[in-house]
């Protein structure tokens, strides 16, 4: 009985060989995948996780939907992009706005002293307030849409929709440096999904190259924002 | 061109002359055909995973493997210190030269043989054996822990699938009884049921197994299984101490395609076409079938490898040589 078995065994084992000839042979017939590349190349590169860029807005895609939360400097474990608040921004809701960051940051009751934390991933963190204010603080884990609004909505004070349409409303903080340090960036992808006002996402330049290291150290995404509004503004390549 | 004019001039047997003219194309044959089935080895292994394989040197990348065996010639010959130089440099030729002498009693059509004997079939199987000896010495004269491993693979291999191999060829001979490749065609007819394969299904799985594993091609390809031992037996070789071993691998294909075609599938008969074509086109779907193999089934653990031989192909085969024998007695 048991060589019976044993005989059962090997002839279904037999069978899957054949079973395996097929698969690999189906694979032969079907049209191949690769694309002859230097002759052709691929129709999208939509799944392509290039560095980080910015986004422009809908109307004015020279400018960046940015609301210059920090959410993506205390979000980055590189500490690799470094964001400056513009200076010329409108004053009348200036002194709100200054304000805004404070506050929240005093209803936080885990809120600890986040100029220091910055120091220690070594990012360099600028609010706008110069007068040692703290800056707004990193939202818990888990939580990250809601709180990135609410600091929005606290500038805003008082207009509704402030949180949801940020960049239509006059512009109240815009960023005045936008850079990336690609040498050290991870690209694990946290700015992204942090982002409040979906200002960031992956470039699809694969052609993406320098001859030195400094050519990545300091990548000024603004700029790079605004060589794509100009060249092409429908294109996602960057315009080198 | 009439030999025997050619025989008479020179003032020599004609079978010499003969023979010569036969070496002569039979290693352009090899020289050629490697050539050929290293690039269909790679388009295949391409196809099958649905890439184009080497498409760029010449049209269809069809001097790829020229610009490689250019690069091959080209090399630094090596030779590792503390190895023993003569059997090293011994092991290539040992691998490359039995193939001449195994593709002469081949018959391609029912004239074209490079030299008919009738003992063709034990003189292919006799020298068949001398690649586990090339192997043995390459591996043994390398100095190298992983040739060494790699030629007690290759033996243990050889040893144990010869023996299959020649009970399922002696199936053939008891029905045909005769050694002589040229008669064993003759005993088959044009169309694939009047084939011997036909009435030896059994002997034909088995040698096509045993073949496999003789060649040391993937499944069976544990001599040089280069996730263990780098390139096994080769690994010291460089060059074309290498390039000789591969020749000898590609031309074995060929040799052992080229007998199943004799022996199980009508050899050069077929409709239509004349003799050699139907040879060619039987013997390279074979060779095909072994890299469709190649590219198919994962390597076998050694263990595997020797209790199929020795628990399954081995008793199959004496079961079927029985009946056989049985069937022929009544018959």
């Amino acid at each position: 009985m048991q060589c019976l078995d044993s005989v059962r065994k090997q002839a279904k084992s037999l069978w899957s060989l054949v079973v395996g000839l097929r698969v690999t042979g189906d694979n032969m017939l079907r049209p191949q995948i690769t694309v002859h590349y230097p002759r052709r190349t691929v129709e999208s590169l939509e799944g392509y996780r290039g560095h980080v860029q910015l986004v422009g807005k809908p109307g004015d895609p020279a400018e960046p939907r940015c609301i210059c939360c920090m959410m993506c400097v205390n979000s980055c474990p590189s500490a690799c992009i470094t964001v400056q608040v513009k200076e010329e921004a409108p004053p009348p809701p200036d002194p709100a706005a200054a304000a805004a960051p404070a506050a929240t940051a005093k209803a936080d009751a885990g809120a600890t002293d986040w100029s220091e934390r910055a120091q220690v991933h070594g990012g360099r963190l600028i609010p706008k307030t110069r007068d040692g204010q703290v800056p707004p603080p990193e939202p818990p884990a888990g939580a990250d849409k809601p709180a990135g609004k609410a600091p929005a909505k606290a500038a805003g004070k008082g207009e509704d929709k402030a949180g949801d349409k940020p960049a239509k409303k006059a512009a109240k903080k815009a960023p005045g440096v936008w850079s990336l340090d690609f040498t050290l960036c991870s690209l694990c992808g946290t700015c992204v999904a942090v982002c409040p006002v979906d200002s960031l996402e992956y470039s699809s330049n694969v052609y993406l190259a320098g001859r030195s290291r400094e050519a990545f150290s300091g990548m000024d995404l603004l700029a790079r924002l605004r060589a794509r509004a100009g060249a092409a503004p429908t294109s996602g390549e960057v315009a080198e | 061109m009439n030999l025997h004019t050619l025989a008479k001039s020179l003032g020599v047997a004609l079978p010499l002359v003969q023979m010569v003219v036969g070496l002569v194309a039979l290693a352009a044959f090899v020289g050629l055909n490697a050539v050929l089935l290293v690039w269909m080895e790679r388009k295949v292994a391409g196809h099958f995973q649905r890439r184009p394989g080497p498409y760029e040197v010449g049209p269809w990348g069809l001097l790829q493997t020229v610009a490689d065996a250019v690069k091959l010639v080209a090399k630094q010959l090596f030779t590792p210190p503390g190895g023993d130089r003569t059997l090293f440099w011994t092991a290539p030729f040992t691998a490359f030269l039995p193939v001449f002498v195994m593709l002469l009693p081949l018959p391609w059509s029912h004239t074209l043989t490079a030299f008919p004997v009738n003992l063709g079939l034990l003189l292919i199987l006799a020298f068949a054996g001398l690649n586990v000896l090339a192997l043995c010495l390459a591996g043994w004269g390398s100095n190298n822990k992983w040739a060494l491993i790699g030629a007690a693979r290759a033996v243990a291999q050889s040893v144990a699938y010869e023996i299959p191999l020649l009970l399922a060829v002696l199936a053939v001979v008891f029905l045909t009884g005769t050694l002589d490749l040229g008669l064993i065609v003759a005993c088959q007819g044009d169309m694939p049921w009047e084939w011997l394969g036909a009435s030896q299904p059994l002997a034909f799985v088995i040698y096509v197994v045993c073949a496999v594993a003789e060649t040391n091609r993937a499944p069976f390809d544990l001599p040089e299984a280069e996730s263990e031992l780098t390139a096994g037996f080769h690994t010291e070789y460089s060059g074309m101490g290498f390039g000789l071993f591969f020749l000898a691998e590609y031309a074995n294909m060929i040799v052992v395609s080229a007998v199943a075609t004799t022996l199980f599938l009508g050899g050069w008969k077929g409709p239509v076409l004349p003799g050699p074509w139907w040879f060619l086109l039987k013997v390279y779907a074979l060779i095909f079938l072994i890299m469709w193999f190649r590219w198919t089934y994962p390597r076998t653990r050694f263990d595997q490898l020797l209790n199929l031989a020795w628990k399954w192909l081995i008793p199959l085969a004496l079961v079927n040589l029985l009946a056989t024998a049985v069937l022929v007695e009544l018959a």
